[in-house]
């Protein structure tokens, strides 16, 4: 057992650092000098200079490699570029607003997807489960920019029945802050994306789990408690889905990193204040600051996840750790 | 000697088997190489992007292969564009500000010699002794007048050198919503609804006295040490006072200052307005203005620093402030006077002690202590920002202005379209114009941009060192295809860099290069370029 988390622990902080590495280089290959994006049309360059030494990057790549790895190893994420502000203020001013439409949708995703692929792969054949298969890929296919912009063209400006993106009303709150999300203006403004991310994630949980159930279909055990006498219901809920959860449960937190990704498109059609828009603009204007943070916080969710996953799948099946 | 008589031979054999049998020309010349042209990304900046491939269409009519070269905005293209001039030819598109309506801007400085160094407006090291002489002598005439006609042999003299092919200066189309706010007597100046002129007059027609603006760009920083864009200076200019501020005409009208004076070539006096007052109670003392030229120049404000290195010194005497300036700088009364906004010194001098931060460029600055016609209320990232109109301040502003943040600009309009928001700051694009001409409850207002599009070539290539390519060049411009076809009409033809919606400083005796292929192509041989069998065009020898 400790053998394998040793192995599992020590993995873990090679991709992270890894990651770090190759982001950290990645960047900066990137042609364009960070600095030249600051003003339009161009910095003044003396104030150039200034800024170029504020930030450090007049020292040698490999110097400011160094620095980045001393200053994380303290949760250091340094300044941003563009405002002059530490990152981890940035982002966590963010990071809030993007769990808050994410999580949820995500939760709502697999909820869903599970409980509906459950429902039929179990009547395997019939005429809902084409329409669905139809449906649910056809929604994950679609550039997610574009059902967003669908959804708001209907929903907000035909029906009337949703505000145009943003977080709450213009003004709805001056006073800060912890109580605008306890409102219900707050709800009204999240019910669209959160509909629209969540129609978007169903596809794979929803894939997943209605093969997951068709395997287990021609199974012993379900036969038996077929023969058992009990109802069809019983034996889907209690036998077959129960069984059949387990890929699902280990992929959901293994999605996590993915999830705080793909709010990146969600967020800036909707005007969402959240991590998404802030990369957008960030990786736009080559902040490299906030851009690695954003991008390490993503990489350590996903990283999270897998471990998350691989220790929900010892407790659900143990024989993993043995072999 | 022989070999002039030589290439007057070859030339004229050229020209003769050119016009006896063109398609077989004799080419001497090495083949003039690909032209490298940066340009927009087609998704977000399509306009742009489409007026540089109509270019290079007319361009490979002439024999000339374009390439473009669309590379994502800001990076890396403006560092391709401003710091390694990666490029032959760049689509420049530079925005305009009533700040820039001070004509050196769009002239000496893009095109004087010493700032072709990386970061430096002269992106292209164009090079020539006559417009740094005219440059460093309209720099030291105060009387406006006889700068103008300095200013204007200049653009004669960069008219006839061609260092970039002019295409239009743009107008930007903003609309409101006229059943919510009234604005009375709209201004056309460069920044549109979003000038203060035109905000001051904003009146809420829905009885809140609060007005909704809609935009893109956030507010960066607040701090008038570390803000870097003209954007964010806009509204510092909301919450502070300036002592001059450029009106709508391009003059620059008294605000904070009453009077302005001119001592000599670099002495000038400014006379404090009576009655002004910080937010905070405290009255705006001359010595706040000392103070605030000082501390933003000691402290090398980034935005500033670039004018007030010349700076000298500033002394109070009364209600009068005197500004020695160390070379004469005629720019520097618009650039600086008229931008830098005045600080209370009560609460910047001693900011480290109460905050204890370790410099003053980490102070957020979000309870701003300012003397300016709106107070900052408050400003929630990426989400609002509300401006609460200041009563006793002497331009009277009419209404709050709460500004809200989008993520894009097309739900921007339809949030304008459907009334969620009462006025666009953004500019709107040709597609959705047309749409909103639809509407009733819609206004649509131009703003005539100082900023201008162009061809910016660069001297250092080949291609662009010989100028009479770049004249021939100024004949194969399809500008009215491009206003009518690509800017939906949204913007006008200009024979300078100081265009006509600056119409003090502009050369109006320029004319417009007219759009003329064989004019470019006559021109081409003249100076002895000649064409293979293929088309394709060829050095002189």
């Amino acid at each position: 057992m400790s053998a394998f988390w040793f192995r599992r622990l020590w993995q873990t902080v090679l991709t992270l650092l890894t990651m770090l590495t190759l982001m950290f280089f990645m960047f900066r290959m990137l042609p364009g000098d960070p600095m030249a994006t600051v003003i339009s049309p161009a910095l003044y360059p003396k104030a150039q200079e200034t800024l170029r030494i504020q930030f450090g990057l007049d020292k040698p790549l490999w110097e400011q490699y160094f620095v980045y790895l001393k200053n994380l190893a303290v949760f250091d994420f340094g300044l941003s570029f563009h405002t002059g502000r530490p990152v981890a203020d940035e982002i966590s001013g963010r990071l809030l607003n993007t769990i808050l439409l994410v999580f949820p949708s995500m939760i709502a995703a697999y909820g869903l997807g599970a409980l509906v692929g459950a429902i039929v792969g179990w009547r395997r054949g019939s005429k809902i489960e084409t329409v669905l298969v139809f449906l649910s890929t056809s929604l994950q296919s679609a550039p997610v920019f574009w059902l967003s912009m669908l959804a708001i063209l209907f929903f907000s400006i035909r029906l009337d029945l949703f505000p145009i993106g943003h977080i709450v009303s213009p003004g709805m709150f001056p006073e800060e802050n912890w109580r605008m999300y306890f409102s219900a203006d707050f709800l009204h403004h999240l019910a669209l994306p959160f509909m629209v991310n969540t129609l978007y994630q169903f596809c794979f949980p929803f894939l997943l789990m209605r093969s997951s159930i068709l395997a287990t279909v021609g199974e012993d055990y379900i036969e038996l408690a077929k023969m058992k006498g009990l109802t069809d219901r019983r034996v889907l809920y209690h036998h077959a889905m129960r069984n059949s959860l387990l890929p699902l449960a280990t992929t959901l937190p293994m999605t996590l990193g993915w999830a705080v990704a793909g709010s990146v498109v969600i967020e800036t059609v909707f005007s969402w204040p959240g991590l998404g828009l802030l990369m957008v603009e960030a990786v736009g204007r080559s902040d490299y600051p906030v851009v690695q943070a954003a991008f390490l916080l993503i990489a350590v969710l996903t990283v999270a996840g897998t471990l998350i996953a691989d220790l929900l799948y010892t407790l659900l099946d143990p024989r993993i750790v043995n072999e | 000697m022989k070999t002039a008589t030589k290439r007057i031979g070859i030339a004229a054999a050229c020209a003769v088997a050119f016009t006896m049998a063109p398609l077989s020309a004799l080419a001497e010349g090495a083949m003039v190489p690909t032209v490298d042209f940066l340009t927009w990304p087609s998704t977000k900046y399509q306009h742009y992007y489409e007026t540089s491939s109509y270019l290079a269409e007319t361009w490979r009519e002439l024999g000339l292969d374009v390439n473009l070269n669309a590379q994502p905005f800001p990076a890396p293209m403006l560092g391709m564009w401003f710091t390694d001039h990666k490029f032959d030819v760049v689509m420049s598109v530079l925005s305009g500000s009533t700040a820039r309506f001070e004509p050196d801007f769009f002239s000496s400085n893009q095109f004087v010699t010493e700032n072709s160094l990386p970061g430096g407006m002269n992106v292209g090291s164009f090079s020539s002794p006559q417009v740094d002489a005219l440059t460093a002598k309209q720099r030291e005439i105060y009387d406006v007048d006889a700068r103008r006609e300095v200013i204007n042999e200049l653009q004669a003299v960069l008219h006839e050198e061609q260092p970039e092919g002019l295409i239009a200066y743009v107008i930007n189309t903003t609309a409101f919503n006229k059943n919510n706010v009234k604005v009375d007597n709209y201004e056309s100046t460069p920044e549109g609804l979003r000038s203060v002129w035109n905000l001051l007059k904003m009146e809420s027609l829905d009885g809140d006295n609060r007005i909704l603006l809609g935009w893109t760009i956030d507010q960066d920083s607040w701090n008038p040490l570390t803000f870097k864009t003209l954007e964010d200076l806009d509204r510092l200019g909301l919450v502070y006072d300036r002592l001059l501020v450029v009106g709508p005409s391009g003059k620059p009208e008294m605000w904070a200052a009453e009077s302005f004076e001119a001592i000599d070539n670099t002495t000038f006096e400014v006379t404090l307005r009576d009655g002004l007052m910080f937010n905070d109670g405290k009255p705006v003392r001359p010595e706040d203005v000392k103070f605030t030229f000082e501390y933003l120049k000691e402290n090398q404000a980034i935005y500033f620093q670039q004018y007030l290195e010349n700076l000298q010194e500033v002394s109070v005497d009364g209600r009068k402030i005197r500004f020695k300036l160390t070379t004469p700088s005629a720019p520097f009364v618009s650039a600086a006077l008229g931008q830098v906004p005045i600080l209370p010194e009560h609460v910047w001098s001693n900011i480290l002690e109460e905050t204890g931060l370790e410099k003053p460029q980490d102070f957020r600055n979000t309870q701003i202590v300012g003397s300016g016609p709106y107070s900052l209320k408050y400003w929630k990232e990426g989400r609002e920002i509300f401006l609460e109109r200041n009563e006793s301040h002497f331009m009277k502003p009419k209404a709050d202005l709460l500004m809200v943040q989008f993520g894009s600009a097309e739900i921007l309009s339809s949030a304008l379209a459907k009334g969620d928001i009462d006025i666009s700051l953004q500019p709107l694009v040709p597609t959705v114009i047309e749409e909103f001409r639809e509407f009733d409850q819609l206004e649509l207002v131009q703003a005539q941009s100082n900023g201008y599009m162009s061809a910016r070539y660069n001297i250092n290539s080949d291609v662009f060192s010989h100028k009479a390519m770049r004249q021939a060049l100024s004949h194969a411009i399809p500008f009215e295809a491009i206003i009518e076809e690509v800017l939906g009409g949204d913007a006008g033809p200009t024979p300078s860099s100081i265009v006509p919606s600056n119409a003090f400083w502009t050369n109006s005796d320029l004319k417009v290069p007219e759009f003329d292929l064989d004019k470019a192509r006559n021109i081409l041989r003249e100076a002895g370029f000649t064409w293979d069998s293929e088309g394709r065009l060829h050095f002189p020898e």
